[in-house]
């Protein structure tokens, strides 16, 4: 099983990298991966933009899917992600605030560095502010509500922002809220990778308080998990996870919220000991079967990302909606 | 000599300080003995037994575990103290019975929660001792309550506790799987020596096997004389 799911990566890696907008012949790829490539264009096409774009698929499937393994758990919801809490809303808030505010003021403003600034800014206000509350409202239901009305007050305050925005701002938005991979740069893909494995990394430590909290809070408190502080460390990874995916390739739907769905009936069970690195392997196929299928128009462009994903995303969701059994965390 | 191993002082409960449930309460828990609660719905039965197990707080006076008041024992150290059995479902029921068992040893294991070479054997042997070790690896949400309700007391039990609190451990069953359940209570209590308290409203089987029966009511806590049961109920 372990195998099958890591041939099945390799493959759909070697894929990405060859297929693209740009139409580059099989032996050329081979070459620029094995060997030296004489074509300067194609190795530049290959190794500074398909295996950035192979990279950030591969750890923001992981990222998204962690963190909506978390979710679930922590709020007793199977359809809790990392969309809702208002995480990634909070986060397209900041990234419209920035781009439509202060690139109006200073003029070469940075726009990807401006984004992911303003995202991340977002995102670290919305999840300080659900930490706090968290520890005041016990229900999880209520707090998902509060989650859930952040999005629409952060909905419509981009409305507003887009209404009043210049015609390049409001492209500069849509395009990064539609969602893609390619949004981390050569330069920014460190800073990105260090991120997002610190994170998963963090989740495996975790193990032990998401199993507990399966049984309910008040089991897992005689257990002898310390519930508001053990609810503070998973919201902040689940939260750092999303927000840094969010902040560079767009709030991504759908992925984060199907693949532990889809890690549970693979392996029939919820133990976070096996359903944590099957997510993480799920969510880093599926991100790289979605991009796969964004540049299928070929040389006509590139499709947006959350065009592709309901495609994973909405088949999984009524599939627990009719599912009548109680195995749906 | 009996040995008593909770002991609760003046003590209120209930969710607000201005209303509380009920207040001075004074009573003790003994080892090797099974005390029952009853009383009416709304009497308080759950609200002192969440108050007994930490999930809620006493509005006041005090609840002494081992010479400590248990507002001073962190989470950790009271889960291998206090043991509890609930009325509410798992959140998931997606876990094998063994998983369930195993997430008793839960106080004594470290960050990654695996088990050592000890835990397992402590969760095979309360398994055999409760006789569910057949059906260990099946799927927890396949079997029936009574059954559940005794996997739920092998997590207790693999706890590894001197006290055992079980809130309505019989309710939603059938009256055989009731006097299992029950009898079970009695020899965990008299053979491992531990203090169990179980809240029921079933008063034949708390007549049958209990060594201690409280009645809560407006009035507090009565430690009831079994005659006066017999003629209250007119058994």
């Amino acid at each position: 099983m372990k195998l099958f799911f890591f041939i099945l990566l390799v493959l759909l890696a070697f894929l990405n990298l060859f297929a693209g907008s740009a139409d580059i012949p099989f032996q050329e790829v081979l070459k620029v991966i094995f060997f030296n490539c004489d074509n300067e264009v194609f190795s530049v096409i290959i190794l500074e933009n398909r295996l950035p774009q192979l990279v950030t698929a591969v750890l923001s499937g992981a990222a998204l899917s962690v963190s909506g393994l978390i979710m679930q758990t922590v709020f007793n919801n199977p359809l809790a992600g990392p969309s809702v809490l208002g995480i990634s809303s909070a986060s397209s808030l900041g990234a419209a605030v920035v781009t439509f505010l202060f690139s109006s003021i200073f003029l070469d403003f940075n726009t990807t560095f401006s984004i992911v600034l303003g995202s991340l800014l977002g995102a670290a206000l919305v999840l300080v502010l659900l930490i706090f509350l968290s520890g005041i409202i016990k229900n999880n239901l209520t707090l998902l509500i509060v989650g859930l009305m952040i999005s629409y007050l952060s909905g419509s305050i981009i409305t507003v922002l887009n209404f009043f925005g210049t015609e390049q701002s409001v492209k500069n938005f849509t395009v990064w809220n539609m969602g893609s991979f390619a949004g981390v740069l050569t330069e920014d893909l460190p800073v990105f990778s260090l991120i997002v494995i610190l994170g998963l990394s963090a989740s495996f430590f975790v193990v032990k308080p998401l199993n507990l909290l399966l049984l309910g809070e008040n089991y897992a408190q005689n257990l002898g998990l310390n519930l508001s502080r053990g609810k503070t460390v998973l919201l902040l990874i689940a939260g750092a996870l999303t927000s840094i995916v969010t902040a560079y390739c767009g709030p991504v739907a759908f992925i984060g919220l199907a693949t532990p769905h889809i890690a549970r009936l693979i392996l029939k069970t919820s133990n976070h000991a096996r359903i944590l690195p099957l997510s993480i392997f799920l969510g880093a196929c599926i991100a790289l079967i979605c991009n796969l299928l964004c540049v299928l128009p070929g040389d006509k462009g590139i499709l947006p990302l959350n065009a592709v994903t309901p495609i994973f995303g909405v088949p999984v969701i009524i599939y627990i909606l009719l599912t009548k059994n109680r195995i749906k965390l | 000599m009996i040995n008593s191993v909770l002991i609760a002082k003046k003590l209120s409960i209930g969710y607000s300080a201005k209303k509380p449930l009920h207040s001075g309460l004074n009573f003790q828990l003994f080892s090797g003995k099974l005390t029952s609660i009853i009383g009416r719905n709304a009497a308080g039965k759950s609200t002192l037994i969440k108050t007994l197990t930490k999930i809620i707080k006493p509005l006041s006076g005090e609840v002494i575990i081992g010479g400590k008041n248990i507002n001073e024992i962190s989470q950790q150290d009271f889960a291998k103290l206090v043991s509890v059995v609930l009325t509410e479902r798992l959140a998931s029921e997606n876990f094998t019975v063994e998983e369930i068992i195993s997430f008793g040893r839960s106080p004594y294991t470290g960050f990654s929660g695996r088990l050592s070479k000890e835990d397992s054997s402590v969760v095979a042997l309360v398994a055999q001792d409760l006789k569910i070790s057949e059906f260990l690896q099946k799927p927890f949400y396949e079997l029936s309550d009574g059954q559940k309700k005794k996997v739920m007391i092998a997590k207790a039990l693999a706890q590894q506790t001197e006290i055992i609190i079980l809130d309505e451990p019989t309710s939603f069953l059938d009256f055989y799987a009731k006097d299992e359940i029950f009898a079970l209570l009695k020899k965990i209590a008299s053979e491992k020596n531990i203090a169990v308290l179980v809240s029921s409203h079933d008063i034949l089987s708390v007549l049958k096997y209990s060594d201690f029966i409280w009645e809560i009511s407006q009035t507090g806590i009565e430690i009831c004389d079994e005659c006066l049961i017999h003629d209250k109920f007119k058994i």
